[in-house]
């Protein structure tokens, strides 16, 4: 059977588990505590040498990226199909897929390091910080460990992610899912990455402001799949769990 | 139904790449050009059909269908042709990998350092007046930051190190996977050769120590390959710029 390598069941961790409890495969789940710096320890660096979750371990290959992940469970596995029919609601679905890697995903990390995380390591990076393979994102761990955090990049993420969370109010006002009136990738990816958003920018997403999307969230949060993929948790608060994620797009 | 499509000429890297997906789609599409020096694609009209002025944008049935990669996948879904995504789900990976890569890690590198090379240099013949008159028009925060960051020449020296480091790491993963199949997904020619071939066709010239003969000859066997085919000779033929990085550097992913 698979192996999925994954940590707290939040961002790309929670879209894996959710994505593969959907379609009913079975596999067996390996937990990497990523603020544990478990993701560059030798076994796992053995796995993928990104030192990245969440990883899917498939016969002889190793399917990496969030994105490009759940969309292959989605087309090798059988199971309820995760795609739209209609080439419309497909590219509505890969749309969202991409904005929830390029928009929310970095937007969100921000706010979750801030809140939950920067707390934690009293400015003094761990040694196995130097173990993290690409030089621009261990700078960016030491950064975010030393307090030390580009306001204006910040301020602009937040910002598209704003405006990403009023376009899924219009998107759910009129049809039932993301992508359309069909559940699909794309629920399951921008979920995994706004579960925390009420209580990170309650501001954004509130029954006030974003009724339709508070809704979803509920409606999301009751899915059978969704509460397997929940109970992965080891710290029981996965919405808190929060790392450096992709940085923010550089340019453009 | 008509099928439209709006794109910079000269064409640049995200138009191309959905340009050439078109033709190798084999889509009879109408052809509108904008011209990025002069700011077409902060106009009105077209902010009507995308509001984040980005180019390129594909009219289809009425309905706009936009951002780089979503919309060639949205090519090969809608439209009769040769299928250009393989039929085995691991190779499709392979595929969607280059598409992250590009849209995440080597396309915005490029962008960054061809700004710094060609954008700020046009930007700096502007007087102060027209700039800040532009940056009004731009629709969106990120848009903005980056126009006046060129204009402000602000980009800083580690950045561009760091764009130009991953201009190397994509050199070598290019001909890493170029050593080992004929496209870049595998066995079949895919989305993924059309993507890249539009980021990475001005690479031997423009930085010819990374990408060369000698170096890189399973990468340079590729071009040749691609620049054989019928669809990209008839998008040089349609088109110009394609030799050179996009001239204005005002289009995103």
């Amino acid at each position: 059977v698979p192996k999925l390598y994954h940590w707290e069941p939040n961002q790309g961790s929670a879209a894996a588990l959710i994505c593969l409890h959907e379609k009913g495969v079975a596999f067996e789940a390996d937990y990497v505590d990523v603020l544990a710096f478990e993701q560059v320890r030798p076994r796992f660096l053995a796995v993928n040498p990104a030192g990245l979750v969440p990883v899917l371990s498939d016969g002889d290959v190793t399917i990496t990226e969030t994105g490009p992940l759940v969309q292959y469970v989605d087309e090798a596995y059988a199971g309820p199909p995760l795609t739209p029919a209609a080439p419309y609601d497909r590219w509505l679905m890969r749309r969202w897929l991409k904005f929830a890697q390029e928009d929310f995903a970095p937007a969100i990390s921000a706010l979750g390091w801030r809140r939950h995380t920067a707390g934690r390591f009293d400015g003094q990076p761990p040694a196995a910080l130097a173990k993290v393979p690409r030089p621009d994102r261990r700078d960016r761990w030491a950064r975010a460990i030393a307090g030390d955090f580009d306001e204006e990049a910040e301020t602009a993420g937040r910002s598209k992610l704003i405006r990403e969370i009023g376009r899924m109010e219009d998107q759910l006002a009129e049809t039932a899912w993301l992508a359309g009136e069909t559940y699909s990738l794309a629920d399951i990816v921008i979920f995994s990455m706004v579960n925390p958003v009420p209580e990170l920018l309650p501001d954004a997403m509130n029954a006030k402001a974003t009724p339709h999307v508070m809704a979803w969230l509920g409606r999301m949060r009751a899915r059978p799949a969704v509460q397997k993929a929940m109970a992965a948790s080891r710290t029981n608060d996965p919405a808190a769990a929060f790392a450096i994620g992709p940085e923010f797009v550089r340019w453009g | 139904m008509a099928v439209e499509l709006y794109f910079f000429q000269p064409l640049g890297t995200n138009s191309g790449r959905v340009y050439l997906t078109l033709l190798e789609k084999g889509v009879d599409f109408v052809r509108h050009e904008l011209d990025g020096r002069a700011f077409d694609h902060f106009q009105p009209d077209y902010l009507a059909i995308n509001p984040k002025g980005q180019v390129p944008s594909l009219v289809h049935d009425g309905r706009a269908i936009t951002e780089g990669a979503p919309t060639m996948d949205y090519i090969d879904d809608a439209f009769e042709g040769p299928p250009l995504k393989p039929s085995d789900p691991k190779a499709r990976w392979r595929m969607r990998c280059w598409a992250e890569y590009i849209d995440q890690d080597f396309g915005p590198a490029g962008m960054m350092l061809n700004w710094s090379n060609v954008v700020r240099p046009f930007m700096g013949e502007r007087s102060r007046d027209e700039v800040e008159a532009l940056l009004k028009r731009v629709p969106t925060d990120e848009r903005r930051r980056a126009w006046k960051r060129a204009y402000e020449r602000v980009v800083p020296e580690a950045e561009l190190a760091e764009s130009r480091r991953r201009n190397e790491v994509g050199a070598a993963r290019m001909e890493a996977a170029l050593a080992t199949s004929p496209w870049l997904a595998g066995d079949d020619y895919s989305l993924a050769d059309i993507n890249m071939f539009n980021f990475f066709s001005w690479m031997p010239r423009f930085q010819p120590d990374l990408v060369n003969a000698e170096k890189t000859p399973h990468a340079m066997a590729w071009l040749d390959r691609m620049e054989a085919r019928p669809a990209v000779q008839q998008m040089r033929a349609e088109t110009t710029g394609r030799r050179t990085p996009p001239q204005t550097g005002a289009e995103t992913t």
